[in-house]
């Protein structure tokens, strides 16, 4: 099995050099390249091809978004990870709109950050109670609404495990409830994220955003 | 659309019959018997001055109807005793006669003729001097003018002391030519003023037929109250008689603008008839112009006024109750007082002998006025309730316009604290929150600084963690919890520490907000750092229900003031209820040797 190629964009070095620290501890994944600007981070992107990206939302000449949106309109398989200090809703969800499959903390554990990179790759995109409640909104608003009909509404289960996550609850204390494997459940917040993702509708997520800060 | 029906042509027919009839019984200026006074029911008819030979005939006498151009002359004569010498002054009274008189009285020419102005609507007194009829026998010589187309009439007359006839002289004069002159004057007055009114309104032609009618009716009246034929005698006979027609046609406009009828037919018919008939009378030799115009204008006036009758019987939903109760009878009786004039123009001996046609402008003409200034009320208070309907909402919309901007205001106020606090906290997360990773990665990776340092800086950063979730999470108490969930999990694991998490419902604490929502974060925080210090538990179990936050272990319990305890829990507990209280939330602790269970209760 070969190692997944990891290329980091981040501003800040100790950070870079804490996530490089992470990946190189971690089997089956490798580090391909840094970059501490946008547009160095976009150049080697292309020229590396990685296999996974993991990009700060906040960078000194742009943000970390049009990374994301590149992955998502690349012509080989690249998943976006967005590189967060605290995992805030507002900017998660615009990285999901924009493609990214999840998100990861900056000052969790060594171990930790590998894990997540590892989950994203298996298709399990993190999630937390703050951002299920935004989802929830979203995908509510946009639902019952004609005005935005790109925004595909969720299937009963997908709603019951949002509001679940929302109230705290893990993925494995939700498998239990509903009766299902933790697998699963992984499997539906998935799927939540791509309905998400669809919409192109940034309106939506400016609504979304703004409910997070209201 | 002009409704009419037979019952209804029939129905007012029967109407105006009965009026008609009771006008005829009625019978206004009835000449009787005056005490103290003569009355001279017969006369010698002559056949010249001279009175060569002569009939007696009775009063009422009327000359048969001749068709000749030419005045002629009746010469008459009746000769009265007087018993006894007259006091004072004597006086002959003629209440009713046509067209004008010489009156001669023992051979004295005491009333030459007044023509061309005529008496036929004009009762004579004539004085007969005390000196001229002291002798016992007193001779009355009268010569009667006229035309013999339209007829010379003498209806009985009167002698006796002055003072008894002189006031039913004035009488009669008053409601024969004075009442028609009063009437004059007030067409005069209501033809200007209207014309005036239709002048500044234009488009309200009511105006303008209402005053034309007036000016009209002044023709017939100028007739009736002076008895005066002030232009070349067809001219003026024509004039007289007809302007009745074209009052009836002016009227009738008037009245079909008033109900907005669009139809034209009724008022060109009477136009036309109106225009062949003048054409006639104008063509036709001069002793056939008082009986062709009279019968020009019975069949042109009578069928008119009849018609409009129908319309406003038939249409009276058009107008208000109060409205058709004074215009309908008014028509109607100016109708009859119209038939009751022709009876007396046209039959050669009329038994009544007081004309009451001068009435009916008055009549119609105030009626007129009515409706126009009854929907000139009408309007004006329709405005009034305009006015205050629209004050009423102006008043409305501006409550509600300064309720709005008020909100507005409130709004812009709430959106601008969001702004700021969203960019507070971007800047706290990318500042500081970025920093404390930062060194804290450095400090991992290069193994520099102690424990305490690292984690006095996890604390820092987990803290302001718990700063930004409760500012994004505060209208979601459960989600705001989750948060802590996922912020603390890590750390207790360390410790060996596993959550039951037992969230059923949303808490809803009194008060509310991000600084609200920031004291519960740090409520259940420190209660969990207590557990995961002093408690030696290996689990902590949250519930949450819609009144309630409890936060339970399965430790060891603690005493309170415990001296073995560096840090005072105490100063922990003394925090926890002064937060509590902020919350609006009552907070309570209990600890056994099994464990320990902080209560917030919202209840």
């Amino acid at each position: 099995m070969t190692d997944h190629s990891v290329l980091i964009i981040e501003d800040r070095a100790d950070i870079v050099a804490r996530l490089s620290d992470a990946i190189n501890v971690t089997d089956g994944l490798t580090l391909v390249g840094c970059a501490s600007t946008l547009d160095h981070g976009l150049n080697l992107l292309f020229d590396l091809k990685p296999r996974i990206l993991l990009v700060d939302i906040g960078l000194p000449d742009g943000s970390g978004i049009e990374a994301v949106r590149a992955c998502a309109a690349a012509d080989w398989q690249v998943d976006a990870v967005v590189v967060s200090i605290f995992g805030d809703e507002a900017r998660v969800l615009e990285a999901i709109q924009a493609g990214a499959k999840g998100y990861l903390l900056k000052g969790a554990d060594l171990g930790q950050i590998g894990t997540d990179i590892l989950s994203v790759l298996d298709g399990g995109s993190p999630i937390s109670p703050g951002i299920a409640r935004h989802l929830l909104a979203v995908v509510k608003d946009g639902g019952t609404s004609s005005v935005e009909p790109g925004l595909s509404p969720l299937t009963e289960r997908e709603a019951e495990i949002l509001q679940a996550v929302a109230r705290g609850y893990k993925r494995h204390e939700i498998a239990q409830q509903l009766g299902i494997s933790a697998g699963t459940v992984g499997n539906h917040i998935t799927s939540i994220y791509r309905k998400l993702e669809v919409s192109t509708n940034m309106e939506a997520v400016a609504r979304a955003s703004k409910k997070g800060f209201l | 659309m002009i409704r009419w029906s037979i019952g209804a042509l029939v129905g007012v027919g029967l109407l105006v019959a009965v009026l008609l009839s009771i006008l005829f019984a009625l019978n206004f200026g009835k000449i009787r018997d005056i005490p103290g006074a003569v009355m001279v029911k017969q006369v010698m008819l002559c056949d010249g001055p001279a009175c060569a030979s002569a009939d007696m005939v009775d009063l009422p006498f009327s000359s048969p109807i001749r068709f000749d151009p030419e005045p002629t002359t009746l010469h008459m004569r009746v000769t009265l005793e007087q018993a006894a010498p007259a006091e004072g002054v004597n006086a002959v009274y003629f209440p009713k006669l046509a067209d004008n008189v010489d009156v001669r009285v023992n051979g004295l020419l005491l009333h030459p003729n007044t023509l061309p102005y005529r008496l036929w609507n004009t009762p004579l007194l004539v004085t007969v001097p005390g000196l001229l009829v002291a002798a016992g026998e007193v001779q009355i010589e009268l010569a009667l003018y006229g035309m013999p187309s339209e007829g010379l009439d003498l209806h009985p007359f009167f002698y006796g002391p002055k003072d008894i006839l002189q006031p039913y002289e004035a009488l009669r004069s008053f409601f024969s030519q004075g009442l028609a002159r009063f009437a004059l004057g007030l067409m005069c007055i209501l033809a200007v003023a209207l014309l005036v009114v239709w002048m500044f309104r234009r488009k309200d032609h009511e105006y303008l037929w209402l005053g034309l009618s007036c000016a009209t009716a002044m023709i017939t009246l100028v007739h009736f109250g002076y008895g005066v034929v002030s232009a070349e005698y067809r001219i003026w006979t024509l004039s007289w008689i007809l302007s009745p027609a074209l009052y009836t046609l002016f009227l009738l406009k008037f009245l079909f603008r008033f109900l907005g009828f669009a139809s034209r037919w009724p008022e060109r018919t009477i136009a036309v008839a109106l225009i062949l008939y003048v054409s006639l009378v104008l063509v036709l030799p001069l002793e056939y112009t008082f009986a062709v115009s009279m019968w020009g204008n019975v069949l042109i006036t009578v069928p008119a006024a009849y018609f409009g009758l129908l319309v406003i019987w038939c249409n009276r939903r058009l107008m208000t109750p109060l409205d058709f109760g004074v215009f309908f009878p008014c028509l109607n009786i100016s109708t009859v007082m119209g038939a009751y004039e022709l009876y007396m123009m046209l039959h050669e001996a009329p038994t009544r002998t007081m004309h009451l046609f001068h009435f009916m402008p008055l009549v119609m003409s105030l009626a007129g006025i009515w409706l126009i200034l009854s929907r000139l009320i009408h309007s004006l208070r329709d405005y009034e309730d305009l006015t205050a309907s629209l004050n009423n909402r102006i008043i409305e919309k501006s409550a509600e316009l300064e309720a709005s901007f008020a909100e507005l205001a409130e709004i812009r106020q709430r959106e601008a604290i969001a702004a700021e606090r969203g960019r507070i906290m971007l800047d706290l997360h990318d500042g500081i929150g970025g920093q404390l990773v930062s060194t804290l990665s450095y400090m991992r990776r290069n193994d520099v600084g102690d424990d305490k340092c690292r984690l006095a800086l996890e604390d820092a950063l987990r803290d302001l963690a718990l700063m930004l979730d409760s500012m994004e999470n505060h209208d979601s108490l459960v989600t705001l919890l989750g948060m802590l969930r996922t912020r603390l999990e890590g750390l207790l694991s360390e410790n060996g520490i596993e959550f039951d998490w037992q969230v059923q419902g949303e808490p809803r604490p009194r008060n509310t907000g991000p600084s609200q929502a920031l004291n519960l974060s740090r409520i259940v925080q420190e209660a969990i750092t207590n557990v995961i210090k002093h408690a030696q538990a290996d689990t902590i179990t949250i519930y949450v229900d819609e009144n309630r936050i409890r936060i339970s272990d399965n430790g060891v319990g603690f005493v309170a003031d415990d001296p073995g305890i560096a840090e005072n829990p105490s100063h922990g507990l003394a925090n926890m209820k002064r937060r509590s209280q902020l919350l609006g939330a009552r907070f309570s602790i209990s600890s056994s040797p099994k464990g320990t269970d902080v209560m917030l209760d919202f209840a």
